[in-house]
């Protein structure tokens, strides 16, 4: 690359070193110590906190986040692609239009949308009252329950999957549709044959954006399961709460080790370096 | 060379950019406070009369307060944390004590008799309590409920913990909601067994509150949600603070197109003869850079007019005297508001009788070290996701 170009990406990596790495070896250095907070004056070195990693809540909140997190991408895959798919297809003049009101929820902030939700999961809000003024007393008492939080979680999240999944269709060449037509294929096979595998990218990084946010996320299982769904995001805000840094950052340093760890596995795989950026 | 030059000028640029935007233009003087915990229009009355800035900042938890001044990165003039934790801040040498000369309105009984008696208690196992913090407002926690579900008013009233954690006594159906605290519901779990809530977490009391606390399931771990989905008739029951249920009837009481009598509201509290008591109280950091303005603050807050307006828009009680005098006045005025309120604070706050063994109701919580909170922390967790 240009020697020029290089240098653009200076003011960036300014950032990503003060904002990202700093704080994550603080953290790496704050998970072997006992100490008071940022305090490192009586900080002493010790192991206890690993025996906090096998608790049996400390496991089963890691292991909602992960049924959580793969439950959210698998069903985000399936809906954004359709989406993506029939945006792609459908004839409207002006797709950008299309795909900006696809994301103009995103616009709110991500918490009223997820308080807005849950008013409507709860069996007496705003719309049940009109409905009983009418006669009809129906209610979607789902707040509080695993579905509740995964409806969250997809409803959030998957803008990132339709738009990276669209964006990866776009691209594709559509020579090869017309010569995949002239060799003979049916439409159907021409789209697992063709298009599904040349958009596999959208799909590999749509779901990196939608599986790391579900994973970590501690926002939306607390106020869609109402304290009673604990995900690993709970556990370490917890703990951050109550002042034990060090178990906090042990904890996040696990997840942050266990996902750089998947993500390099894709990459490894992936030896053409295709399906991620 | 040349470009490397200017893109480091950029970043340089932009730090400064951001670090203006922290830098505040007027003198001001730096309050951390609670959400929804003091009276606006107070405020601005006292930054006329002081021509300075008041700052409030805000946080949700009393760690949170303690982790704020402990990393200095803002020196707050003024902090208003729990018991607890001003023996916490205390002992970790964070604060400097009040200097009531400076306080003009301050004087010998000014409070009520129950923040008396709550400051002596707290005194004998913390003697520096009395010097260091000013009271703000005070309070308990109590088993807020529904008074729609039929028969959950009278068990609550007759066995109080026990029909809190035993779902057979409770009416069928009855949704029940426990604080998102750890440390609150170890005591809530506590208090059915009959121990202090300050009993060390030891493998035995760990025990005891895990096995009590998975002995029905909640519906609900909150701490503002509570109150409104009780209110909303989405749950009947939850351990909370008064102010909780307190400022849920003040709107209902003070609604501009359908005002509520206190007779009319749907929900009740009980409060147990054991429960959490609480005092929040004005502290000064050791390295406040306004503590005469800070003491001038805490002063226009001693002043019972001042105090009566700002409780006016707290859910709490005042601590002084005067300003309980003035809210049970209100008995006697035309403003129907101001008749509920007075109703409100003498049933949820009543003066200390002769049957009373002390003149506060509930037991302060201690502060405990963060090992302990860990575990109590640990064990909540496993009751979540058993």
């Amino acid at each position: 690359m240009n020697k020029y170009f290089k240098k653009l990406a200076i003011p960036y990596f300014v950032w990503l070193y003060v904002l990202a790495i700093i704080p994550f070896v603080i953290m790496a250095i704050l998970s072997f110590v006992n100490n008071e907070g940022l305090n490192f004056s009586k900080a002493i070195f010790t192991l206890d906190n690993f025996g906090y990693l096998t608790t049996s809540s400390t496991v089963i909140a890691f292991m909602n986040s992960l049924f959580y997190a793969v439950i959210a991408t698998l069903t985000c895959i399936v809906i954004g692609y359709m989406v993506a798919y029939a945006i792609f297809r459908s004839h409207f003049k002006n797709k950008f239009l299309v795909m900006t009101i696809l994301i103009l929820p995103m616009w709110s902030n991500m918490l009223l949308r997820i308080e807005a939700l849950k008013n409507i999961m709860e069996p007496h809000n705003i719309i049940t009252d009109i409905l009983s003024k009418l006669g009809i007393h129906v209610s979607l008492d789902i707040a509080g329950t695993p579905l509740a939080v995964i409806i969250g979680l997809i409803s959030t999240y998957i803008p990132f999957m339709i738009l990276s999944i669209y964006t990866a269709l776009e691209k594709i060449d559509y020579s090869l549709e017309e010569a995949a037509l002239d060799l003979g294929l049916t439409e159907t096979k021409k789209f697992w044959k063709v298009i599904f595998p040349l958009s596999t990218k959208g799909i590999v990084s749509g779901s990196i954006m939608v599986f790391l946010p579900c994973m970590s996320g501690f926002a939306i299982p607390e106020i869609l399961g109402q304290g009673n769904i604990l995900l690993i995001g709970n556990v370490i805000d917890q703990h951050f709460r109550n002042m034990n840094y060090n178990l906090g950052s042990l904890l996040a340093v696990v997840i942050l080790i266990i996902i750089l760890g998947a993500i390099f596995l894709v990459s490894k795989f992936d030896k053409e370096g295709e399906t991620l950026l | 060379m040349k470009t490397t030059k200017i893109l480091i000028g950029i970043c340089f640029a932009l730090l400064l950019a951001l670090s203006l935007v922290t830098l505040r233009q007027k003198e001001a003087l730096l309050i951390l406070n609670w959400g929804e915990y003091i009276n606006d229009e107070v405020v601005e009355r006292f930054e006329k009369e002081y021509n300075i800035n008041v700052v409030i900042s805000l946080a949700d938890s009393n760690e949170l307060f303690y982790s704020k001044i402990k990393s200095g990165t803002t020196a707050y003039d003024l902090v208003i944390p729990s018991e607890y934790m001003v023996q916490r801040m205390f002992e970790s040498g964070m604060l400097q004590h009040i200097q009531k000369e400076k306080l003009s309105n301050y004087h010998e009984d000014m409070f009520l008799p129950g923040v008396n008696g709550f400051i002596e208690s707290m005194s004998a196992v913390f003697p520096e309590y009395a010097d260091y913090q000013i009271p703000y407002f005070w309070g308990t926690f109590g088993l807020m409920y529904n008074k729609r579900k039929t028969g959950l008013e009278e068990i609550i009233k007759e066995k109080g913990w026990e029909a809190f954690f035993n779902e057979a006594e409770l009416p069928t159906g009855t949704e029940v909601g426990m604080y998102n605290v750890p440390r609150f519901a170890y005591a809530a779990a506590m208090f059915y067994n009959h121990l202090s809530p300050n009993a060390i977490p030891n493998e035995e009391n760990i025990a005891i509150a895990q096995r009590t606390l998975s002995m029905r399931k909640f519906n609900e771990w909150g701490t503002d949600t509570l109150k409104k989905n009780i209110q909303k008739r989405d749950l009947d029951l939850a351990f909370v603070y008064i102010g909780d249920f307190l400022d849920m009837l003040y709107q209902e009481i003070n609604d501009e197109v359908n005002p509520k009598d206190i007779s009319d509201i749907a929900y009740d509290i009980y409060i147990p003869d054991e429960t959490i008591a609480f005092m929040d109280s004005f502290v000064i950091p050791k390295n406040a850079r306004h503590v005469d303005l800070a003491h001038a603050f805490i002063n226009f807050f001693l002043d019972p007019q001042n105090a009566y307006e700002n409780a006016s828009v707290v859910g709490y009680c005042t601590p002084l005297v005067e300003s309980y005098n003035m809210i049970l006045a209100g008995k006697n005025s035309d403003d129907k508001y101001l008749q509920n309120w007075a109703l409100a604070i003498e049933k949820y706050y009543p003066l200390p009788d002769e049957t009373w063994e002390k003149p506060y109701k509930g037991t302060p919580l201690t502060n405990f070290d963060v090992n302990s909170l860990t575990k109590i922390t640990n064990m909540v967790n496993n009751v979540k996701t058993r």
